[in-house]
């Protein structure tokens, strides 16, 4: 009995000490490792722990603060995200799996995700409705936080946007560039759309154009338009990273040579396509969903006669890390960056100085999706002028003005390029 | 600060229980103890701990004076009813002012304001604990607490000051001037403490994800199968988030040398409402017999009087829950319910099949929860039509729809799983060893890291367009 009793004290001693010494490790750990700054995985800088303010204590500031800095600074937290991420998506995927055997569809008639499952159905082209895409070979798989995959490629893709819902964005910004086109009428207007996965309603299978269409036909008459439109399954899986909302290098090529088109210019043969053997890229919707199981291949466009002078800000300077990757240098750390690193991050202006006297000067009114392609563009003008109205503030402390930037820049040409989320946002509007 | 949380796990708790195993002698240890609780209410209510502070004044006070006076009746009940006015005043000043207004505007077309201060964070539990310490020292229940660093160590204690379970002051007062902390009750109370988050934070929060995704949407979109989804991820996410908290601070007492009363029995396993209501929050039911049925008259008057009495508990105890009419419908639909059986049904179930009556007490427990969990009374007759006159939640984006839930669906089957007492049994009794006692206390060691784990992953956010 007192041997028993031993082993029971015993017990109970050891778990109190594992107890005990779950709670103290993470923090002694920070204590003695000291606090981790980034995380490449989240894409973000990490909390710190927080000094304590008064003022943000009564607020509640400091102890949310205190909070996710725990999370993001204790042994183990990127792990733990991770594994919890994973833990998610595979419940996710099961359960989907599981639930797709169930007879879950009102009605026959509609076209549904699905019908793409069905290999030996392709649907009647003869009765296909315009838009209907079921015929398109897709299997798409939820992966949560609102991604799903398309199976055979591992493309991950974004939910569909409809025109009703983008429409009051849409207008605002149809009559901005119809008040620029009015105030400026010396000047040459040019909106280039990409469609990309949200343009497409995969689950409803269904691609209509209509947020383009409604875009283009509320357009001035003297805005010259054109896009990079989804047409097939293809124009997503060939054209776009499959883990990024960005273009990869073939829709760049693609990209550069219609909007080149479009300026009235003749896209240059001199560009090379460079793929990188060792530097896998983890893009934005990967990073969403913390699913690191699938990398694409990054590379570049670059034209190496090219002879210019760039400014970032009005600041002489490299503009983006281009060169250096095309001399090999560059990071081969999982989850790095690579489309900011090597393409150039967003700011406010950037400037690309040609020195061709004969030829127009280009504003062009962007977010990220030209930063691969800026100075191929720009090889075709003397002076381009990059625009990203979202970093004015920040970068010059004050927002844009068009007026004044008119007055002091000498135009011929602007452009308005990206996907949906630039073409339909308040925070790209000139002012 | 909540248990399951960053901040109370790896800063908080071993802080507390460094200082106070470190202080040496009992009131040097409730003085660590009070003070840490204060630090861990302030730490949510940086301004409102002062309200504490009074409630604990309050009732120190009026109790010594309600002690002082016992031989004069008059002044006795005099502080008596004032320290009750004064802690009733707190809590409708801030948890019901709004609602009074609200109804007082809308029936008479008054243009009254409302304050907008935000309710203090357990001042539901602690002003019932501190009546219920007033109320036990005038029906001399209980001697009068002299030292008020005692008292106010039993009124503030973190383990039960924001959620509960009700402590009421007989049943702690020896152990705030004479508690002994042993391993066995650490490490049980470590057990306890590590099930009930595990509770809390594997089942309770993906219920509750389940529920709030579907209830806080248009609930004009879903079909009857998915709001009776909703309705089973809160019936499982109340009962485990309330149970879990519970767990955890009767594991947290433990650590500390106290031993509060259980306060769920298991409530999902009732063959009865009656039998439910004595699983379900016990120490909130019987502080509502002690303090209000009883003193009413209980079930010894008249038949009508009998049913006013219960009318009155049952009606206060669903403001107790929220000021909105939703909780008293639901109080009210408990005492139809309880009145029934103990007229009619009541026999009827016992003489039923165990899985009938089971069946037909969890039937009725959800629906009561639907009308808990919606405010808005128009959503509420929505969801409630819905869910009884069918309506299909099939369509063609129906498996993409709902994909959000996907990861949390298994987690009913535990839920369900968990609300037997299949692991209380399977472990065995406490202070043995064998092979049951160690897995089940491995699985506790792992839902805890689990959740630990969980907490963490939570926390994960990607800054998608970071510089671009």
């Amino acid at each position: 009995m007192g041997k028993a009793n031993r082993w029971v004290k015993f017990y109970q001693k050891s778990q109190m000490i594992l107890f005990i010494g779950i709670l103290i490790v993470p923090v002694f750990y920070v204590l003695i490792s000291g606090q981790n700054e980034v995380s490449q995985r989240e894409n973000r800088r990490l909390n710190q722990l927080p000094t304590f303010e008064v003022s943000q204590y009564f607020d509640g500031q400091f102890q949310l603060d205190m909070e996710v800095a725990l999370k993001d600074q204790s042994i183990g937290a990127q792990w733990m995200k991770t594994t919890y991420n994973a833990l998610k998506r595979a419940l996710t995927n099961q359960v989907y799996i599981g639930l797709s055997y169930l007879p879950y569809r009102e009605d026959e008639s509609m076209a549904s995700a699905n019908e793409g499952q069905d290999s030996d159905w392709k649907g009647d082209e003869n009765t296909v409705t315009p838009g209907d895409i079921s015929t398109w070979d897709y299997n798409i798989l939820p992966m949560g936080n609102d991604v799903l995959k398309i199976q055979s490629t591992n493309t991950l893709i974004m939910p569909s946007n409809t025109k009703d819902q983008w429409q009051p964005v849409l207008d605002n910004k149809s009559q901005n560039i119809n008040a620029l086109v009015s105030q400026y009428p010396d000047i040459e207007f040019y909106v280039y759309y990409i469609e990309t996965d949200h343009d497409v309603n995969f689950i409803e299978a269904l691609n209509n154009h209509e947020i383009r269409d409604y875009y283009f036909t509320s357009l001035s008459d003297r805005v010259n338009t054109d896009s990079q439109s989804v047409d097939k399954l293809e124009d997503i899986t060939d054209y776009f990273f499959a883990t990024d909302h960005h273009w990869n290098m073939a829709g760049q090529l693609r990209g550069y040579q219609r909007i080149v088109n479009l300026l009235g210019e003749i896209p240059s043969s001199n560009v090379d396509v460079v793929t990188l053997e060792d530097a896998g890229y983890i893009g934005s919707k990967a990073k969403k969903i913390d699913d690191f199981t699938y990398e694409d291949n990054f590379g570049y466009l670059i034209n190496r006669q090219l002879k210019y002078k760039t400014y970032v800000n009005d600041v002489e300077g490299p503009i983006n890390q281009k060169l250096t990757y095309d001399q090999g240098y560059y990071s081969k750390e999982q989850g790095v960056n690579h489309y900011a690193l090597c393409y150039g991050y967003d700011v406010a202006k950037l400037t690309y100085d040609f020195n061709q006297e004969d030829k127009d000067n280009l504003v062009i009114f962007a977010a990220s999706f030209s930063n691969p392609i800026n100075e191929l563009i720009a090889s075709h003008f003397n002076q381009t002028y990059v625009l990203d109205m979202r970093h004015f503030q920040r970068d010059y402390g004050e927002a844009f003005d068009m007026t004044t930037f008119m007055a002091t820049h000498d135009v011929d040409k602007v452009l308005f390029t990206g996907y949906y989320s630039f073409h339909a946002n308040d925070v790209f509007l000139v002012e | 600060m909540v248990f399951s949380s960053y901040t109370f796990l790896f800063l908080f708790l071993p802080i507390t229980l460094c200082i106070y195993y470190i202080a040496p002698g009992r009131n040097l240890k409730n003085l660590a103890l009070f003070v840490c609780s204060l630090v861990f209410y302030a730490w949510g209510e940086p301004v409102y701990i002062v309200l504490m502070i009074f409630s604990i004044l309050n009732d120190y006070t009026m109790a010594r004076l309600v002690d002082h006076f016992k031989d004069h009746k008059f002044k006795s009940k005099l502080f008596l009813v004032i320290s009750i006015i004064i802690n009733l005043g707190l809590l409708g000043f801030f948890k019901y002012y709004g609602f009074f207004v609200e109804n007082v505007n809308s029936l008479l077309g008054l243009g009254l304001k409302q304050h907008n201060l935000a309710l203090p964070i357990g001042i539901s539990f602690y002003t019932f604990q501190t009546m219920s310490y007033t109320i036990d020292v005038y029906r001399r229940k209980i001697p009068v607490q002299k030292n008020m660093l005692t008292l106010a160590t039993y009124v503030a204690l973190f383990p039960q000051l924001i959620a509960g379970p009700i402590v009421r002051y007989k049943d702690v007062a020896h152990e705030l001037e004479h508690r002994k902390e042993t391993v066995k009750d650490f490490t049980e109370g470590a057990r306890r403490f590590m099930f009930g988050m595990a509770k809390k934070v594997i089942i309770a929060n993906p219920m509750g994800f389940i529920a709030d995704t579907i209830y806080n949407g248009d609930v004009t979109e879903h079909g009857t199968m998915i709001l009776w989804l909703a309705a089973i991820g809160f019936t499982l996410q109340i009962y485990f988030d309330f149970s879990g908290y519970s767990d955890m601070a009767i594991g947290l007492g433990k650590m500390f040398g106290f031993h509060f009363h259980e306060n769920f029995n298991y409530p999902y396993i009732a063959k009865s409402i009656t039998d439910f209501w004595r699983r379900w929050h016990i120490s909130l039911s019987t502080w509502f017999r002690d303090y209000l049925y009883i003193p009413l008259g209980g079930n010894r008057v008249k038949a009508l009087r009998w049913v006013f009495n219960l009318s009155v508990v049952w009606f206060v105890t669903g403001l107790w829950h929220g000021a909105s009419w939703n909780y008293v419908l639901w109080g009210i639909y408990y005492l139809v319910l309880l009145l029934l059986e103990k007229q009619l049904l009541g026999k009827i179930l016992s003489r039923l099949p165990r899985v009938v009556s089971h069946i037909y007490t969890l039937f009725l427990v959800v629906i009561g929860w639907v009308l808990f969990r919606l405010e808005d009374l128009s959503v509420l007759k929505t969801v409630l039509k819905k869910m009884f006159v069918y309506e299909s939640s099939l369509s063609s984006d129906f498996l993409f729809r709902y994909q959000s839930l996907y990861y949390a669906l298994p987690f009913i089957l535990l839920g369900l799983i968990a609300s037997t007492p299949i692991l209380k049994k399977l472990r065995g009794e406490e202070g043995t060893l064998s092979l049951s006692t160690v897995a089940i206390d491995v699985l506790g060691a792992v839902l805890f890291v689990l959740s630990i784990i969980i907490l963490a992953g939570e926390s994960f956010n990607p800054f998608i367009y970071y510089r671009f």
